[in-house]
């Protein structure tokens, strides 16, 4: 980089920190897995086969029973979810409509760590220095790319201008290391009360630091978790991530945000308080979901973590069906990952309930939800081929359709979202969270059996 | 021929292709996923970064005065702001008067300081300014 008497460089020494992970590589942990789930399952197929028999229902009979009841059980605990969701999602935005807005404006620090985010970079700065704040630095952390980046982040460093006055871009080469150790960099070298983390390939609004910063004026809160919305939408799956995030991500967050208890701070957007990272000593990296652990941290640390939903970035979203599993695989174990750092806390409710509360939301959501609608689906498919009982699976689809119909208006409504985003519903849950829960049972699988994964890369279109 | 039949035999043969698609699409993302060899390499201890940051723009630092009325809360023993995380005080309260940004050599300040030119503000001080709050305590504060 050129050197100017305008810019100044210093050399940065600090510790490199663990990555990834305490959970892979031990053969002996692996063995006692699969013997142990071995034993379980021939225990429950003896317990099948020999109580079997003893019913006074025909296996027709048998599998007539178990369908209704199985559909009945299935529709009542989505139901049950759905509207607990609904109803606290509304409950919050009750609440949020009318909260004042306060003109607590501190400096903030925006750390920017990126990867290879050349073909991006460009187009989330600008957002940066659009925003519509005065008071804020941006620290480019490059994590050791090895593309163009590098120069593209270069060209930012100095004084930018910005909507309100000029802007102080400061620069951070390191070694690759992970994200999160890009981070902790980033929030080490800054001096600000408050920073907002993000990714290098987000494009923040004018409007998201600002009404995410207000929120601290209540000190308890620790952070806040931003909403993050789809760039490249008009392509099948990326759509059906839009409406995802919709539906299925911010609604949740929504009602979790109504108990102050979010338990996602996504990686696209997060304000932190510093006090509050400092306290649970930064990012941490042995996990493959360090958004995920450093929010259920900070919640055992008992800081309160709230929603803002006009606090919106926009990120690229996997196109193929493979980045999106990629995607989602390295999710579901570093979710998992996170849950088995905090099961004391899950299993002792008397520790503290909320915590103990979101972590069982959490494990329900990553694990066992996947599996009951994989099993459900797999059950109707049998059922159907080999009873006749085709017409059920029409009702079951017609029952998941209207309800997922629904929840899309509201939430498309809530956010004031494109309309056509509902017409996805029809095939929402059928085809999209059918495949995606493949993944999570798939990964939960493999994570319990401690196989070995890196990190991956999402390829940026720009 | 009835809709409700038709209707299920097209959502069954669905649902089977989307299971026999996702299963299919995480066999190859494996494959694919298992022919990348990560070999595990030492890290050290410790790392060096490169750090490039601007140097402080003089036009940054003005020099200010507190431009409203006095409150209660400041009473003789000097300027005692209200503690308050909304952070309303410093925003608010100061105008600017002088930018000697090219005309002074004036001392690094971090961003919550203000740059206080003595001849002009004896009399009173900000919270950051422990010289001029000492002289306080011995002279009555005069309001300009």
């Amino acid at each position: 980089m050129n050197i100017n008497q305008s810019i100044k460089k210093l050399k940065l020494h600090f510790r490199n920190e663990p990555v990834n992970n305490d959970f892979n590589g031990n053969e002996w942990k692996l063995i006692k897995r699969i013997i142990f789930s071995g034993i379980i399952s021939i225990i429950l197929l003896l317990v099948i086969y020999f109580t079997l028999p003893l019913t006074v229902l025909t296996i027709s009979s048998l599998i007539e029973y178990a369908t209704i009841v199985a559909l009945v059980i299935f529709l009542f605990i989505l139901l049950i979810r759905y509207f607990g969701i609904l109803f606290f999602s509304y409950f919050y935005m009750n609440e949020y409509t009318f909260k004042p807005i306060n003109g607590f404006k501190p400096f903030v620090s925006i750390i920017v760590p990126v990867f290879n985010e050349a073909r991006v970079l460009q187009k989330s700065i600008s957002s940066l220095l659009n925003l519509d704040y005065k008071d804020f630095e941006i620290i480019i952390v490059n994590d050791g790319s090895t593309d163009d980046t590098i120069n593209v982040a270069e060209k930012f460093v100095g004084y930018q201008k910005g909507k309100y006055g000029s802007v102080k871009v400061s620069l951070i080469n390191k070694p690759n290391g992970g994200k999160a150790s890009a981070l902790n960099l980033g929030i080490k070298v800054s001096k600000a009360e408050f920073v907002l983390c993000m990714d290098g390939d987000s494009i923040l609004t004018p409007l998201s630091l600002k009404m995410a910063i207000r929120h601290f004026v209540n000190p308890e809160i620790g952070a806040v978790a931003g909403n993050v919305k789809v760039l490249n939408r008009k392509k099948f799956f990326t759509d059906l991530q839009a409406l995802e995030y919709v539906e299925g991500l911010n609604m949740a967050r929504g009602a979790q945000s109504a108990i102050r208890l979010v338990n996602i701070i996504p990686g696209p957007i997060g304000v932190f308080r510093r006090a509050a990272v400092q306290s649970v000593d930064y990012y941490s990296g042995d996990t493959f979901a360090e958004d995920a652990d450093i929010t259920l941290r900070l919640i055992s640390h008992g800081w309160k973590i709230y929603y803002e939903p006009n606090s919106i970035s926009y990120t690229e979203a996997p196109v193929k069906l493979q980045q999106l599993l990629k995607q989602r695989y390295r999710w579901t174990r570093g979710i998992i990952q996170s849950i088995r750092k905090h099961k004391k806390l899950m299993l002792n409710p008397t520790i503290k309930f909320g915590d103990s509360f979101i972590l069982w939301t959490m494990f329900y959501e990553a694990l066992l939800w996947p599996p009951m609608n994989i099993a459900a689906h797999l059950f109707f498919i049998f059922a159907a081929l080999f009873f006749g009982f085709t017409s059920l699976i029409f009702y079951w689809w017609a029952a998941l359709a209207l309800l997922d119909i629904v929840a899309a208006i509201y939430c498309v409504a809530a956010e004031k979202e494109e309309f056509r985003l509902v017409g996805y519903a029809i095939i929402y849950r059928m085809v999209f969270i059918l495949i995606i829960d493949i993944c999570k049972a798939m990964s939960t699988i493999e994570e319990f059996l401690g196989i070995k994964m890196t990190w991956g890369k999402l390829e940026r279109v720009g | 021929m009835e809709l409700i039949p038709i209707l299920s035999t097209i959502i069954l043969v669905a649902t089977i292709s989307t299971f026999i698609l996702a299963v299919g699409a995480y066999i190859l993302y494996k494959i694919r996923e298992g022919q990348v060899k990560v070999s595990p390499e030492q890290k050290p201890d410790y790392l060096e970064a490169e750090y490039f940051v601007p140097r402080e723009k003089k036009e940054h630092k003005v020099f200010i005065e507190e431009a409203i009325e006095p409150k209660p809360n400041i009473n003789s023993e000097g300027f005692e702001p209200v503690k308050s995380v909304s952070g309303k005080q410093t925003e608010a309260k100061y105008r600017v008067v002088e930018d000697l940004g090219s005309k002074a050599d004036v001392k690094s300040v971090s961003r919550n300081q203000v740059v206080m030119p003595k001849m002009k503000f004896e009399k009173y001080s900000l919270p950051s300014d422990e010289t001029v709050s000492k002289d306080s305590f011995h002279e009555e504060i005069k309001w300009r």
